[in-house]
């Protein structure tokens, strides 16, 4: 369900993946898998809106083709049209991205989202490769171009992120890819679920569970993350006993995670660290995006965990300790920290200064260094297991 | 046996199940070569299995679980392969080369009513799937046994002689589910293709008198649509057909509590099809 948006005069155009039949001047619609029926008011007004006329020409034109009050045909059509708009039947202009041919998309008079596209364009095999699901999805002000390689996770991740859905928009190079292992021939899926974001494979698991999470945190980084007091460092979040410290994201993050999982530590799977300067803490998870977590979970059941490995920091709060940064000093943390740092979304350089003179400069590197820090245990099964 | 646009041979090593489906099925049996092979086989101790072309696709302890699944897998791939039809999941029942199709939610009584219109000489359709051919507008027969009663359903006691005629011997199977051959509802009771004269979204109501209430044309395709198998496959097509279907139907409500007074209500409006005919 699309939130209502502003809809004062801007273009609304009337969504095109919808099948309809009109019986008795009344319209039976068929959208993303639900049916809906237009009393004939609405009916009008849904058939009028077709790509082509703002919302004031469509209340002058109607207000006279009916013989009413302008005030009065604007206070109905405009609750008829945001009606529509929360059925997913009309997109606000915002949204409008069927003419997608570049980087940059929108309507006149509404707002641009941006295209989400791999800045080399290196991942051929992304492009080129037969995905069973493509779709696009809006958050903040870009479109993110998903593909998944299994049908039933498409299908799941549909419904779970059913208020960012884009439907009108055709296969676009996928920008980010859930990668599922093929069946063996006893039934079992041999290999690993991967998060790609072009070329890079982001997050690595033996679980879908693992990776379907890792992509909401990707997905969420790209909202309006100030809006929600949150400051975005491309750092690396590790944590032990719901304490977190922020370090520079190693050359291989992989190798890091498991050395830091033999000492008890934790690493989260986000791009970006989310800092809440005021409460001095870090978000693990989607913050911002709303999604159905229980549709994810229906696709998850179906792909059962083969293996041991590393768990993901799970999402919540954290306290931040500090940030690990090799001496302990400040001009070198506002190096190892500072913008701009794609793919993940970077603070400005002011509030990064906040967060660097309120939190404590820990120079502590190495894993070993990072688990005395936060305090970490060792685990001794997940040591052995990961030897 | 043909099951609209699915052929399946079934065999099953309990020749209880072998009779029972013969009887079952026998409106939809047929001579000519199967594309698939269903087995059911019931071990020694009590093992029962389902195969489809060789996979296994059930396994279980409960031969009424067996059978119950076998009957629901029939339907299933008879859904799934049947193309070039709207597949509606409701009930029909004809008279006079007029149908009349009962659509509407689970426990609404369509089996119920018509078994009742079958019993009252009413040719038997389905009581599963109504094939509507999108170009003809005819309703293809799919003469399924009538289910009555599972899932803790009753059966009222006008209907309560159809209880006699469950397949011999096969109670271990049936559970307290009824599946009654249409044949031995009625013999001469299935029905050709025909058209649809009236669609109606029957409301059992305990004890309530039958009545009828007008449905408007848009809830009637509205409801349609609800229930049809695979819409978000070709929506614009099934749709207009399901609006075609309207144009030339009479639509109603059907409030009632008791089949004989339901089959009196729905009499004459396939009499008023079949005369504007």
């Amino acid at each position: 369900m699309t939130e209502p948006a502003p809809l004062d005069g801007r273009f609304v155009p009337r969504a095109r993946d919808v099948a309809s039949v009109m019986v008795d001047g009344e319209a039976i619609i068929h959208h993303a898998g639900s049916l809906h029926h237009l009393n004939r008011t609405a009916t009008v007004v849904w058939q009028c809106c077709d790509g082509d006329s703002d919302l004031d020409t469509l209340v002058t034109e109607l207000a006279a083709g009916f013989a009413i009050d302008a005030e009065i045909a604007r206070a109905d059509i405009g609750g008829v049209v945001a009606e529509l708009v929360m059925m997913d039947l009309l997109l606000p202009a915002a949204h409008d991205t069927t003419d997608l041919d570049g980087v940059e998309s929108g309507v006149d008079g509404g707002v641009a989202l941006t295209v989400l596209v791999d800045p080399d364009e290196t991942c051929a095999s992304c492009a080129e490769r037969p995905w069973t699901h493509n779709a696009a999805y809006a958050v903040g002000d870009v479109l993110a171009p998903i593909a998944v390689d299994d049908p039933v996770v498409g299908q799941a991740l549909d419904a779970a992120l059913a208020a960012q859905l884009v439907p009108s928009v055709g296969p676009l190079t996928p920008y980010y890819a859930v990668v599922v292992p093929p069946l063996d021939r006893s039934g079992r899926r041999r290999g690993l679920y991967a998060l790609q974001r072009g070329a890079t494979v982001a997050v690595q698991s033996r679980g879908l569970s693992r990776v379907l999470h890792a992509l909401l945190v990707h997905l969420a980084s790209h909202g309006d993350l100030g809006a929600r007091g949150l400051v975005a460092i491309p750092a690396l979040v590790v944590a032990a006993n719901r304490r977190a410290l922020l370090v520079p994201r190693p050359v291989r993050p992989v190798a890091f995670a498991r050395a830091l999982a033999r000492r008890g530590v934790t690493v989260a799977d986000a791009p970006a660290a989310l800092v809440d300067p005021i409460e001095r803490e870090i978000i693990v998870g989607a913050p911002g995006l709303l999604v159905d977590l229980r549709a994810l979970q229906s696709a998850i059941d179906t792909h059962p965990i083969h293996g041991n490995e590393p768990a993901a920091l799970p999402w919540g709060r954290y306290e931040l300790g500090g940030l690990a940064v090799a001496g302990g000093n400040p001009a070198r943390a506002l190096l190892d920290f500072a913008p701009p740092a794609e793919p993940a979304p970077a603070a400005s350089v002011d509030a990064l200064i906040k967060v660097i003179e309120s939190v404590p400069l820990i120079d502590a590197i190495e894993p070993d260094a990072i688990a005395i820090a936060l305090g970490a245990t060792v685990h001794t099964e997940v040591a052995e297991e990961l030897t | 046996m043909r099951l609209l646009g699915f052929d399946a041979v079934v065999r099953a090593d309990d020749p209880v199940v072998t009779r029972a489906l013969t009887e079952l099925y026998g409106p939809l049996s047929c001579d000519e070569p199967a594309e698939h092979i269903i087995t059911f086989t019931r071990t020694r101790d009590d093992i029962c299995e389902l195969h489809l072309d060789g996979a296994r696709i059930l396994h279980t302890e409960s031969p009424a679980v067996a059978f119950s699944h076998l009957i629901w897998e029939l339907n299933r791939q008879t859904i799934e392969h049947t193309t070039g039809r709207t597949l509606v999941h409701a009930s029909a029942a004809a008279r006079g080369g007029q149908a009349v199709v009962l659509v509407g939610p689970m426990g609404s009584g369509k089996s119920t009513l018509v078994a009742a219109l079958v019993q009252a000489g009413f040719g038997y359709v389905t009581d599963e799937v109504v094939a509507i051919n999108p170009e003809t507008l005819l309703v293809d027969p799919y003469p399924k046994p009538i289910s009555l009663g599972g899932a803790g359903g009753s059966v009222p006691d006008a209907l309560a002689a159809l209880q006699t005629l469950r397949p011999a011997g096969l109670e271990s199977y049936l559970g307290d589910h009824w599946l009654v051959a249409p044949e031995r509802v009625r013999p001469g009771a299935v029905a050709d293709r025909t058209m649809i004269g009236a669609v109606v979204v029957p409301d059992y109501v305990p004890h309530a008198p039958a009545r009828l209430e007008p449905l408007s044309r848009p809830e009637a395709v509205l409801t349609l649509a609800e229930h049809t198998f695979q819409l978000g496959d070709r929506p614009e097509d099934h749709l207009d057909a399901l609006a075609r279907v309207v144009a030339e139907a009479s639509c109603h409500r059907l409030i009632s509590g008791d089949p004989d007074g339901a089959v009196a209500a729905l009499r004459p409006l396939l009499e008023r099809a079949e005369a504007a005919t």
